[in-house]
This record gives C-alpha cells, sequence and structure tokens, in this order.
C-alpha cells in the first residue's frame, strides 16, 4: 500500500505497440541508445510500408527517388479525420534522418511554383504513393529545377492537379 | 519541524536551541562569544541522518535531488496533436547517491550524486578511499545537489529515469560547445562598423573603449576572447518522454554541449504560472522505489494537453 498510486485521470499516453524490451539485435553488444530509440519510433510510425521508400539501400524502383511524381494525402488535424489535403508534385529532395526523415515535393499551380515538405513519418501524412518514376534526373537535390524546370511539370499526372485546382476554383 | 528531528548539531554549541525571549537570546550570545573566545572556532554542521529508503508525502516546498545523465543526441517526435517536437535524449547511467554532505544550514541539505562507471587502476587514490569509504564503485562523475531535508536518500539508492515525470519541467545544466577566440560581434552581439562610407579595416570592430577621463579601460569591458565551454543553464524544458528499460528521458528543445557528455538535470526552480509536475501525476518522492512506488509501463508519453493548435479559431 503506497500512498504514490496512479490516478485513474492519466497524464501520460502509453506508445502503442508497447514494446516490453528494448529493440536491440543480438549481434549488438553495446547498443547504440540513439539507433535503438529510432528503431522503435520507426517501427511504431511505419503504418503502411513506408519506411521501404525512404531506405537508403533498396533498388531504385522499390524507393523513393528525387525526380519521381509522388502524391501525398494529410490530414488537417488530429482531432477530424475526415478533413484531408492532398498534394502531388516532382520529389526534388529527400533527407534521410531516421524518424526526422523528411521530402520536398514541387508543382506549378496555376502558373505558380509551390513547393510542400512533408515529415515522412509524421501521423498527420495519411498517404504516400509514387505515380509515376522519373526518368533522367542524375543528381540528389535537384534544386536546378527551380531555375530550369524544362518541361518535368507538363507531365500528365502534375497536370490533374493542376485542372483540379482550377475547376475547384470555378464552383 | 523536521529539520529538529532530522537533524543532530555536531558540534558542542547550543545553535540549535530554540530561544523565546530577547533576554535569553541576549545571555545566549554573550555566552556564545565567550565561549568563541576560548576555543578555537568550529563551525556547526549539520547532515540528516536516513535510515532507509522509503517513501514520502510530497509537498510544493519539498526540493528533490537532481541527476547526473548523459546527452545522447536529438531526435524529434510527434505529440497527440500531430505536432512535431525536437526532443533531446538524456541517459542516466548508474545514477547513485555517494555521500550526503554536511551542511552550515539546517534548512538545506546536500547529496552528492555520481555517475557512471570508471576503471579502479584509473582512479586516484584519495578519491579511490572515498568511495571505499561509502562502499559506492568508482563513478565517472560526481556533483552535488542542494536539497530539502526531506528529500534525502541513503547512501546507494540508485536513481533511475522514472525519477522524472513526463509533463514535469526540468533545469539543464552543462558546458557549451567551445567557440574558440571570437570577436565582439559574435561573443557578445556588438553592432560592428559600417560596411562602406569610406571604412577601412575596421567592419567588425569593437569600436571605442571608453572615455578618455579615467584614462583607463573599465574592469568587465566586452572584448574580444574565448567564447563557450562554459557552464550554460537552459531553465523550464518539459520532460516529453520517460523510458524505463533504456533509462533514458526526452526533454523538449536542445541541450548545451556536445553528445555523450555529462549533464546535470534537476526539477524546475522557476514556475511562474507553471506547476511542476503536470495534474494528476504521482510525484516520485523521494525518488522512484522500485517495490514501493506504483509500477508504471517501460514507455510513457507527456500528454501536451489543452486545445487542438491545428484548428484555427473560430470567431
Amino acid at each position: 500500500m503506497s500512498r504514490n498510486v496512479a490516478s485513474s485521470q492519466q497524464h501520460f499516453i502509453v506508445p502503442q505497440p508497447q514494446f516490453d524490451q528494448p529493440l536491440t539485435k543480438p549481434e549488438e553488444k553495446r547498443p547504440n541508445v540513439m539507433k535503438v530509440i529510432e528503431r522503435e519510433a520507426i517501427m511504431r510510425a511505419d503504418i503502411d510500408g513506408r519506411s521501404k521508400l525512404f531506405a537508403r539501400r533498396a533498388a531504385p524502383k522499390a524507393r523513393l527517388c528525387a525526380g519521381d511524381v509522388v502524391f501525398v494525402e494529410t490530414q488537417n488535424n488530429m482531432s477530424d479525420s475526415s478533413s484531408v489535403t492532398s498534394f502531388t508534385g516532382v520529389c526534388i529532395a529527400i533527407y534521410r534522418r531516421g524518424i526526422d526523415t523528411s521530402f520536398i515535393l514541387r508543382n506549378v499551380i496555376q502558373k505558380t511554383g509551390v513547393e510542400m515538405r512533408f515529415m515522412a513519418y509524421s501521423p498527420l501524412v495519411k498517404r504516400i504513393e509514387v505515380l509515376q518514376k522519373g526518368e533522367g534526373f542524375r543528381r540528389a537535390k535537384l534544386f536546378y529545377l527551380r531555375e530550369n524546370p524544362g518541361k518535368t511539370f507538363q507531365l500528365k499526372a502534375l497536370k490533374k492537379m493542376a485542372q483540379s485546382a482550377a475547376t475547384a476554383k470555378k464552383h | 519541524m523536521f529539520s529538529a528531528l532530522l537533524y543532530s548539531a555536531r558540534s558542542t554549541g547550543a545553535a540549535g536551541r530554540i530561544l523565546s525571549s530577547t533576554t535569553q537570546r541576549a545571555q545566549f550570545s554573550t555566552s556564545m562569544l565567550a565561549l568563541r573566545a576560548k576555543l578555537p572556532q568550529e563551525k556547526v554542521r549539520y547532515m540528516p541522518e536516513v535510515s532507509e529508503l522509503k517513501l514520502a508525502d510530497y509537498t510544493p516546498k519539498s526540493k528533490r535531488t537532481g541527476v547526473i545523465a548523459r546527452k545522447k543526441g536529438m531526435t524529434a517526435m510527434w505529440d497527440e496533436w500531430g505536432v512535431r517536437v525536437p526532443v533531446t535524449v538524456l541517459q542516466l547511467e548508474n545514477v547513485q547517491v555517494v555521500s550526503i554532505l554536511k551542511t552550515s544550514n539546517p534548512a538545506l541539505a546536500r547529496l552528492q550524486i555520481g555517475c557512471g562507471t570508471r576503471k579502479e587502476k584509473n582512479v586516484t587514490k584519495p578519491m579511490m578511499g572515498h568511495f571505499r569509504a561509502h562502499g559506492i564503485e568508482p563513478k565517472a562523475k560526481l556533483f552535488e545537489f542542494p536539497i530539502t531535508p526531506d528529500a534525502v536518500l541513503p547512501v546507494g539508492t540508485e536513481i533511475t529515469a522514472a525519477h522524472f515525470v513526463p509533463g514535469q519541467l526540468v533545469d539543464v545544466t552543462a558546458p557549451s560547445l567551445g567557440k574558440g577566440f571570437q570577436g565582439v560581434m559574435k561573443r557578445w552581439g556588438f553592432g560592428g562598423g559600417p560596411a562602406s562610407h569610406g571604412n577601412s579595416l575596421s567592419h567588425r570592430s569593437l569600436g571605442s573603449t571608453g572615455n578618455i577621463n579615467p584614462a583607463r579601460v573599465y574592469p568587465g569591458k566586452k572584448m574580444p576572447g574565448r567564447m563557450g565551454g562554459k557552464n550554460v543553464t537552459v531553465m523550464r524544458l518539459p520532460v516529453m518522454k520517460v523510458d524505463t528499460a533504456l533509462n533514458c528521458i526526452w526533454v523538449k528543445g536542445s541541450v548545451p554541449g556536445y553528445d555523450d557528455q555529462f549533464i546535470k538535470v534537476r526539477d524546475s526552480i522557476k514556475l511562474i504560472k507553471h506547476r511542476l509536475f503536470p495534474d494528476g501525476a504521482a510525484v516520485p518522492f523521494p525518488t522512484y522505489i522500485a517495490g514501493q512506488s506504483a509500477e508504471q509501463p517501460r514507455e510513457v508519453v507527456a500528454k501536451v494537453g489543452g486545445q487542438d493548435p491545428l484548428i484555427p479559431a473560430s470567431d
């Protein structure tokens, strides 16, 4: 019988799923705490197998590459799961930082260049889909597309987005 | 009241006695003066006596001990509203109470806390004697924390990450990154000189160092010099997560210094419009004791609470 009994009204959240033991690998003699933490966080955030998209050592077909046309669906807030925003664009940069991984999508909407940065493992990001693999890009970061876009943003998949934006304005 | 119970005056002086009337006080002071004139001066030292480790009731005036942790690195997490929170991971490696120190103030006790491990061959003989006297394995780092007498822990008590409650505020002290010899613009935020209009070789200089009248530079004049590498305290950082298996705490924001360095973490002392602990939290006081305290899951994450910040206010 202790005086410090946890009250029913909890002031904390228990992350799900629970791991009773830290996720260490048997070959790790002295596990790196940061690596274990990252592994656990990604295990929790990886709801639809999106971690494979951001694997560094995977075949270009299996992962997200700079130059791909990507569709992202995000929730506007955690309270209302029905309010959703979607965005399509060319991936111009990927920042691989474990759980903090992010990527930038660029598109031209109504003659205006628009860039959006998404956190890959954010609970607000509901869906990441590669619509079309990029061709002829030889760099990891495609910031040169800002000055010299060529015909990059005239792809069919990207045009759809521009059209839908135009129709939305009419209504 | 408890100070009278817990403390024992270790000297011949009767300083602990409570004196009611002024006459008594006068007599007392004269007798003390006479005593001091005769005897070699001896300071009155107090040390709380604790026999066993047991839970106590936390009062807002109580001051728990701090800990020495190791900065492990930075990462990010998301709170219940889906807002990204940058966090620093701090690990508590073999944190133990090494000794209880004597103080001259009965209302404040001091605990010496040790952290990490060190090989016996790398410990100096005097330090080894200190560790042996208290029956503790050699520690890599020692530091003292002032506490109230009701929060005293017996020597050898291990302090774990469950000492901290998710959602509470902590102050973190550590030496900042060394910046080397820096100019006044970087070191003190001076404005520097103009970029053009005939300026020559003094774009980043400090300008005047004082008036002609004293014919000297006043002490404390801000000048170029070594920057960084000094103790910095970052106050009121919320604890975002506690992991009892890895013995780690997640602290919101950045913490001074480099990775793997020893840092001091203690309960926040500046509580403006804030409570130290979240509402409804069971405070592990004087610390979390395995077996006695209520059991908690391996990982607990702080609840930020309030209203959803991502819903725009409708008015």
